[in-house]
């Protein structure tokens, strides 16, 4: 059983890693050399192969989840919270940032990483499901908002209750920020514009160029929309998570019991 | 009859890998006119009318970049306008083929959209769930679970508000909505519990599969082992620059792995369907259309020089080329309308019905 | 068959066991209710018969259960569901998919039936339970009956031999609480299944049943026999029955009908009618003509009605009658479209909701769409910050609704009953003239309903407006001063209680549908009377 888990830990960051390659593909690809005669058969791969590579960590992430044993208790809770949190997705909250990451924070952090992850990335399903639309860029963000639960069944269990809500609140900003950064990605590649050419991605660039031109580009456009996003959810974080961090605490008592 | 659900799915992987494959705008106008006509023959599902307009919403975001587009990139020959040079930015030569480029950029994004708006309206959510192979049983459970609950949890939602309110509470903004969502939160765990006892009674046991751990082992390290050569591949890829065969072969492989560990679990849960859905030979049909559409334009991609890109600007002509084989492939993709236009039964004369005299 | 010997089970956490040393036999064909005031053990018991507890609860269990030679406890629920057969209160709550059909399969599917079976035993269901015409359906549009069918249907599809249901009609309404008995019956007389049952209000099922149990909670003994037997001992019983204990009717009658065989009671000669009541001074409520419509479907067409302070008004009708639509019109959530409503001689379309509801207090139907605090207290304050109020020491009104004792404790752990009050004390915080309550008894015991009887008529006396919407036609009868009934958005009977029940065969007590006299609505009253 030991040995079981291990295996599916370390599936699971390998299913990861591969999520965040593909991610940052439009980093890594392809310093092709341009005298290459392959070099415009291949220079509109990497979307498709970034496609290809989400999907793959994806469906490995939710196959080594679903093997182990999920109780019944486990099941039906998630499914009830995946469907809040979808629906708060459509709540806007402050500075029109929508309220879907608090619930995969605290959550992820009270009952653990998986629980986190499969809440993250199944309110996303059901949000696309119940109307949000299912499209190129589900997957995407199925996986980050998964991993802002899976990290943070990480975080350091604290006693002291306003240090563990300063925690998360903190958490949430940083999670605001990378998340806007993670979510460009998908179609960052689709665009490009011939007289910013220094903020747009082409094939062919090398790591870091690509990270240049990211970085000018996120600053540009997305920066500003995504502090405040950060600010929106430090928040609701710091609205929600005393209030929410009692409750589930209370819940985990009541339910999740250890049978002897 | 309807299409079976898988034939649906391919059908959008398949549209979805041309239109992401190629910028060429001719071939673009192909996959959209098909994907569009899927859409007016998939019938009127309620969710119809969100994805036009979100399709809208999609054009006006493709329309409005044109121009800016055009004000930013000043190359090119066929000059439209002029507006001094002083001006910052935006000033210099307003062309035709600024135009052009940014219409066709933001085209492939739009057709993609437009593909995924037909799937949508052609395939209900419980039938795309009901796909969901055994092995993510429990995923599927938990989404179905969460859909199930969404409308009854709109209503709660409805009542907390409005017993808050005639509590003398007040929503001004977002500060308030503590006593809205806490007690949503509360009764909606309360519920998850009551769930689960209902699961429970009725034979949901856990994950309902009959495995020993010895063989769910050898699956989680079957997955671990492709993943693990994927991750290899991607490594020596990124470290080659380039795609040998037999790296290719290797990732193959690798998904390969993958694929049998999946199909391994799904083996293991012991399930039975009701009402399995009937795989007919017009799904075959529309299944080998997606196929040969994304099949050849791969092999354009990997053949080369059938004009898969487009770049308006000197020295390429304005026009997009056009390879004729490679556009009669992307026609397939509209194989499913003329599937439900012949299968459709012939619509109920309304005027004969209602009685109305000639 | 069903054995238990000396089970005594305590929950994780707690102090004292919840059933004590319980020894009993059920034999096969049984239709068996167990009754019992809340927390006595009723659903624990029930839950010991397929294995729920433990399995799902956890604590510690001693003693033996057998359901048809196996033992739940040994097993697990997932093994037990092929012999006992569950479903729950809230028919709300048990669904894990979105349509009646595949509801029906969800069971079968996890047990690997195989897909020819399956659609046999879909189809039979669907005729016992007699919901073919709502197999294509969303579960969300069912009404509340429809639902506890459904899921009555759903675990059927298991075969189970024994069926074991938890208050099922306790969150329904009469209507629908009637569908669902009669199918459970059929059930039991047509294919001999065991049928085991706990319900709090007696009424309406003590009738089918062959064996009563009662559990009395807090370490009492359970008494068992056929219910004549049984509701003798009971401390708290349906006004029929309690009649039948008064004057010595032996056998007890369950049924109008059987007690009508006995002689007729002796009661003193009609001495008048009784004083009208006065209706002094300015109306508390006014409503003049109001009409209102969803959507082009009219919800009230034409309502005039008044009422004044120091008066209970039941107000009453099926469902859909338009009693939630005029509720909402008296708290402003919703305008007159045309005619006016006046409250306190403020008329609702001028006046925000916000000042409104300081006049007017409304308990919801759940409480849980209130209570959210940490404890009773905090609910309290919150509800007086919200009017503004300053901080007030909520020890009286608590004491006056019997929660003295809960304070501190957290209003979500707490019993139906309990929290029914809770919601209530948070209304009353803000101390308003006019009361209105939606469905107060609903799942609410014999002894948390008297509580609840005299909480209104201690808002009476204080002078206050209580307008009660509810199907509880014996609580209309102990409380109201004058019933009102609403059909298709009009009011088609409004009067004294007495008058009105006399003259309604469904909206009556079963001591008026006795007696038939408007004199008589409840026990005492008969009992005033008898010479």
């Amino acid at each position: 059983m030991r040995t079981l888990r291990a295996v599916n830990n370390a599936a699971m960051a390998l299913a990861s890693l591969i999520g965040l390659v593909a991610f940052l593909y439009p980093f890594f690809n392809l310093n092709l050399d341009q005298g290459d005669p392959n070099w415009g058969a291949h220079s509109q791969d990497a979307p498709l192969l970034m496609v290809i590579l989400v999907v793959v960590s994806l469906v490995s992430l939710m196959a080594t989840l679903s093997s182990g044993r999920m109780n019944s208790k486990t099941i039906a809770m998630l499914g009830i919270l995946t469907a809040v949190n979808a629906v708060l997705r459509a709540v806007p909250g402050p500075a029109g940032f929508s309220a879907m990451y608090v619930l995969p924070i605290v959550a992820g952090y009270v009952f653990g990483s998986h629980f986190g992850f499969l809440l993250g990335t199944l309110s996303v399903m059901v949000s696309a499901l119940i109307g949000a639309g299912v499209g190129p860029w589900l997957p995407y963000q199925m996986i980050a908002v998964g991993w802002i639960g899976l990290s943070s069944g990480w975080l350091p269990k604290l006693a002291d209750r306003r240090l563990e809500l300063g925690m998360l609140v903190v958490w949430g900003v940083l999670w605001g920020i990378l998340f806007g950064a993670l979510m460009n990605l998908w179609f960052w590649p689709f665009i490009y514009q011939e007289q910013q050419a220094n903020m747009y991605w082409q094939p062919g660039l090398g790591l870091g160029e690509g990270l240049r031109r990211y970085a000018v580009f996120y600053l540009a456009t997305s920066a500003w929309w995504d502090l405040a996003g950060a600010v929106g959810n430090a928040l609701l974080v710091g609205l929600f998570g005393m209030p929410l961090l009692k409750l589930l605490k209370r819940f985990q008592r009541r339910f999740f019991f250890k049978v002897d | 009859m309807r299409l079976h659900p898988i034939s649906w799915v391919m059908w959008a992987l398949g549209a979805a890998t041309c239109a992401l494959l190629t910028r060429n705008p001719l071939y673009l106008v192909l996959i959209g006119l098909s994907a569009g006509l899927v859409m007016l023959t998939a019938g009127t599902r309620t969710q119809a009318r969100s994805w036009q307009q979100l399709l809208k919403l999609g054009a006006v975001v493709w329309l409005v970049t044109i121009p800016f587009n055009a004000l930013m990139l000043h190359a090119g020959k066929h000059v439209l306008l002029h507006l001094p040079q002083t001006w910052p930015l935006i000033g210099g030569n307003i062309t035709l083929e600024a135009v052009l480029f940014g219409a066709a950029a933001g085209l492939a994004l739009w057709v993609l959209l437009l593909i995924f708006s037909a799937f949508n309206i052609a395939l209900d959510s419980s039938e795309l769930i009901r796909l969901i192979p055994p092995a993510f049983y429990q995923v599927g459970l938990i989404t179905s679970i969460g859909l199930t609950y969404v409308p009854q949890m709109l209503k709660s939602s409805l009542e907390i508000r409005e017993a808050q309110r005639v509590r003398g509470h007040r929503f001004r903004s977002w500060r308030d909505t503590t006593p809205l969502v806490m007690p949503l939160v509360t009764s909606s765990l309360e519920r998850a519990m009551q769930l689960a006892e209902s699961m429970e009674a009725r034979g949901f046991g856990g994950s309902g599969q009959e495995q020993t751990t010895r063989q769910q082992l050898f699956n989680s390290l079957l997955a671990l082992c492709g993943m693990a050569l994927l991750v290899a591949v991607l490594g020596i890829q990124l470290w080659l620059r380039q795609y040998p065969w037999w790296l290719v072969g290797l990732f193959v492989l690798a998904l390969g792995l993958l694929g049998m560990a999946i199909l391994r679990q799904s083996r293991a849960a012991r399930r039975s369907r009701y009402r399995p859905r009937r795989w007919h030979s017009v799904d075959t049909l529309l299944t080998a259309g997606a196929l040969i559409a994304a099949a050849s334009m791969l092999a354009a991609r990997i053949v080369g020089g059938t004009h898969l890109q487009y770049y308006p600007f000197p020295p390429n002509g304005l026009l997009p080329g056009f390879t004729p084989w490679v556009g009669v492939a992307m026609l397939f993709l509209a194989l499913p309308a003329l599937v439900s236009l012949a299968l459709a039964p012939a619509p109920p004369s309304r005027r004969t019905e209602e009685g109305v005299p000639q | 068959m069903i054995t238990l010997e000396h089970l005594t089970y305590t929950y994780p956490q707690a102090s004292q066991p919840v059933l004590n040393d319980l020894s009993l036999e059920i034999d096969d064909g049984d239709f068996v209710l167990v009754a019992g005031p809340s927390g006595s053990g009723k659903s624990t018991l029930l839950r010991c018969l397929n294995g729920l507890v433990p399995h799902f609860y956890g604590g510690h269990l001693t003693g033996s259960v057998r359901v048809a030679g196996v033992n739940p406890v040994a097993e697990s629920p997932r093994r037990m569901a092929g012999i006992v057969g569950m479903v729950f209160q809230d028919p709300e709550t048990q669904f894990v998919v979105d349509t009646v059909e595949s509801e029906l399969v969800f069971a079968m599917e996890n047990a690997n039936v195989p897909p020819a079976d399956m659609r046999r035993r879909v189809e039979e269901v669907l005729d016992q339970l007699n919901i073919t015409p709502l197999r294509q359906r969303r579960i969300s549009t069912l009404s509340g009956g429809e639902k506890q069918r459904v899921a009555i249907a759903a675990i059927l599809t298991l075969r189970p031999q024994v069926l074991v249901l938890d208050e099922p009609t306790s969150q329904l309404d009469p209507q629908a609480a009637e569908e669902v008995l009669i199918a459970l019956r059929q059930l039991n007389t047509d294919l001999g299944m065991t049928i085991i049952l706990s319900e709090h209000r007696l009424e309406r099922v003590v009738q089918f049943a062959d064996r009563l149990l009662y559990l009395p909670g807090q370490g009492g003994d359970l008494i068992d026999g056929t219910p004549q037997e049984v509701l003798r001992h009971m401390p708290a019983v349906p006004p029929l029955a309690d009649l039948g204990r008064q004057v010595g009717w032996r056998p007890l009658p369950l049924t109008i009908r059987e007690a009508r065989r006995y002689p007729p009671l002796p009661l003193k000669a009609d001495t008048g009618s009784p004083a009208q009541p006065e209706r002094a001074g300015e109306p508390a409520i006014r409503i003049e003509k109001l009409h209102y419509a969803y959507g082009g479907t009219p919800a009230l067409a034409g309502i005039d009605l008044q009422t004044w302070g120091g008066k209970v008004v039941a107000l009453m009708g099926r469902n859909g009658s338009g009693k939630s639509t005029l509720l909402k019109h008296l708290v402003g959530l919703l305008s007159p479209q045309s005619g006016r409503v006046l409250v306190m001689g403020q008329d609702t379309r001028k006046v925000d909701t916000e000042e409104l509801v300081k006049l007017v207090g409304y308990v919801p139907q759940n409480p849980n769409s209130l209570l959210f605090a940490d404890t009773v207290a905090d609910e309290l304050a919150f509800t007086r910050r919200a009017h503004s109020l300053p901080d007030h020491d909520p020890g009286e009104l608590l004491k006056a609704l019997h929660l003295g004792g809960l304070r501190e404790r957290y209003p979500r752990d707490l019993s139906v009953g309990e929290r029914q009050r809770v919601a209530l004390a948070a209304i009353l915080a803000a101390e308003p003239q006019i009361i209105l309550l939606d469905e107060p008894t609903r799942g609410l015991d014999y002894a948390q309903k008297g509580l609840l009887e005299e909480i209104l008529h201690a808002e009476k006396r204080a002078g206050h407006c209580v307008i009660v919407v509810t199907h509880d036609v014996e609580l209309a009868a102990a409380c109201a001063d004058r019933v009102v009934i609403l059909a298709d958005g009009q009011v088609i009977e409004d009067g004294p209680t007495g008058a009105v029940m006399a003259r309604s065969l469904v909206f009556s007590s079963q001591m008026v549908k006795l007696l038939r006299d408007e004199r008589y609505l409840t026990v005492p009253d008969v009992l005033r009377d008898l010479a």
